[in-house]
């Protein structure tokens, strides 16, 4: 024991009631998190949209409407096989639908499958996705990683180079009415920041919601 | 009638274990997987500057450790306004973390000594009572080392001087890797100083310790 140690020994025990201290403090960062996210969300260009046509051009730009033109979620899809070497999507013997993310391309074409397979769902690569509004509880509908970072967080190695996969089940007949889900993966908010690192997301969301695409991100890949 | 989900993005969520302390924060948010890595505080941090609510993931992690360190220097009324505003402060100043310190531990404890340090006469007050505590409500499980501590704490009121006696800078080091566990490198960091200069000062601290125990080497105590 040196000089040093010495002192540790004199140290004032814990608190009594630690978590009741905590949790002061975590209502008090709660409450400017929620008000720094309601000033930042503005910033993400959420669209409102008046019209189907209006809502094509936004779809291309940076904002989606989600309406109950959509296909609807349901069990009833026919079994879907497609795996491309971007993705995998497999309708499995219990009905579940396995859906594996390994590259950010042919996002289009994913969606139209997870559609077949009776996932309605807004894919988006490149772009950081999220609802305006309320989402869905998503227990017992989806499992896999809810937030999942990339094994690498280099650009260069986002940008064309395999991901790790990610795999998702899906429960099809769990999904509520008229729900579809908004999965976003892409690398981090800036690509010329340190903090760059891929990552996948989702929200299930109601039909009607608006989904605002954040302006933080690199140009879509794919 | 919808279930109204938590505000928290579902690709974002607080499944947090703390990390011990002593070792650079790498708790993951869900639990690492194959092909998964665990997320560093600097990057959640980047991530929280335009999702503001992960950095709930960084109090989730740290809250426990600062909130101890508060409590020793100043007792558990004020830790809890101490550990309340170092997270404010820092959510507050999260867009100036520098990202190539994947563990955000020694930046929350800047923070929190200049919290503290708003707070002298109470500390001055809590240290006087550090030399009449009696030695059971100490903290720290020095298993066999029973010996060590019963040593220790017959020199309570000669440390309790010692420590009052320090400059304040001094002090703060000195405490910062007695009771917070700091390594010299990191509580170089949290003090913003140069790690030569902490060397330094620790060594002067080690000799006005072993002077004010009469010269004696305090490992020959034991």
């Amino acid at each position: 024991m040196d000089e040093i140690t010495l002192f540790t020994t004199i140290a004032p025990a814990p608190p009594g009631d630690p978590e009741k201290i905590r949790q002061v403090a975590r209502t008090r960062l709660t409450a400017a998190m929620n008000s720094s996210t309601r000033l930042a969300r503005p910033r993400r260009r959420p669209l409102v949209l008046a019209s189907a046509a209006a809502a094509a051009v936004a779809v291309a730009a940076t904002g989606v409407l989600l309406t109950a033109d959509h296909p609807s979620a349901g069990p009833t899809a026919a079994p879907v096989h497609v795996n491309v070497a971007a993705w995998s999507v497999n309708t499995n013997a219990n009905g579940t639908i396995t859906f594996v993310v390994r590259k950010m391309a042919e996002s289009a074409r994913l969606e139209h499958v997870l559609a077949e397979a009776g996932v309605p769902a807004i894919v988006q690569f490149g772009e950081n996705c999220r609802a305006t509004g309320q989402t869905l509880p998503t227990h017992g509908v989806i499992s896999g990683p809810k937030y999942v970072g990339g094994a690498t967080g280099k650009p260069e190695q986002v940008h064309g180079k395999p991901y790790p996969d990610w795999a998702y089940t899906v429960t099809p007949s769990a999904m509520p009415s008229g729900s579809r889900f908004v999965i976003s993966v892409g690398p981090g908010p800036d690509p010329g920041s340190r903090f760059n690192y891929a990552w996948i997301g989702y929200e299930l969301v109601p039909s009607g919601i608006h989904v605002a695409c954040g302006p933080h991100v690199p140009p879509k890949v794919g | 009638m919808l279930t109204r989900p938590p505000r928290r993005p579902a690709h974002v969520i607080l499944a947090e274990t703390p990390s011990p302390a002593n070792e650079p924060a790498a708790s993951s948010m869900t639990g690492p997987g194959a092909g998964e890595r665990v997320l560093t505080d600097a990057e959640i941090i980047g991530h929280s500057l335009h999702d503001p609510d992960c950095f709930g993931v960084i109090f989730e992690r740290h809250s426990g450790e600062i909130l101890r360190y508060a409590n020793a220097r100043l007792g558990p009324d004020l830790a809890q306004e101490v550990l309340a505003e170092t997270f404010l402060a820092a959510f507050g100043r999260r867009a100036h973390y520098d990202g190539s310190r994947a563990d955000a531990r020694p930046w929350l404890y800047g923070i929190a000594i200049r919290q503290i340090g708003r707070h002298r006469r109470a500390e001055i007050r809590a240290r006087r009572a550090l030399a009449r505590i009696p030695a059971e409500t100490v903290a720290g499980d020095f298993g066999d080392r029973s010996a060590e501590r019963v040593t220790a704490q017959q020199l309570r009121p000669c440390l309790a001087d010692v420590l009052s006696g320090l400059t304040r800078r001094d002090r703060e080091l000195l405490l910062l890797i007695a009771w917070a566990g700091l390594s010299c490198e990191e509580s170089a960091q949290a003090l913003g100083l140069p790690g030569s200069t902490v060397r330094s000062r620790l060594h002067r601290i080690r000799a006005k310790t072993r002077q004010a125990l009469g010269g004696v080497n305090p490992t020959r105590l034991m």
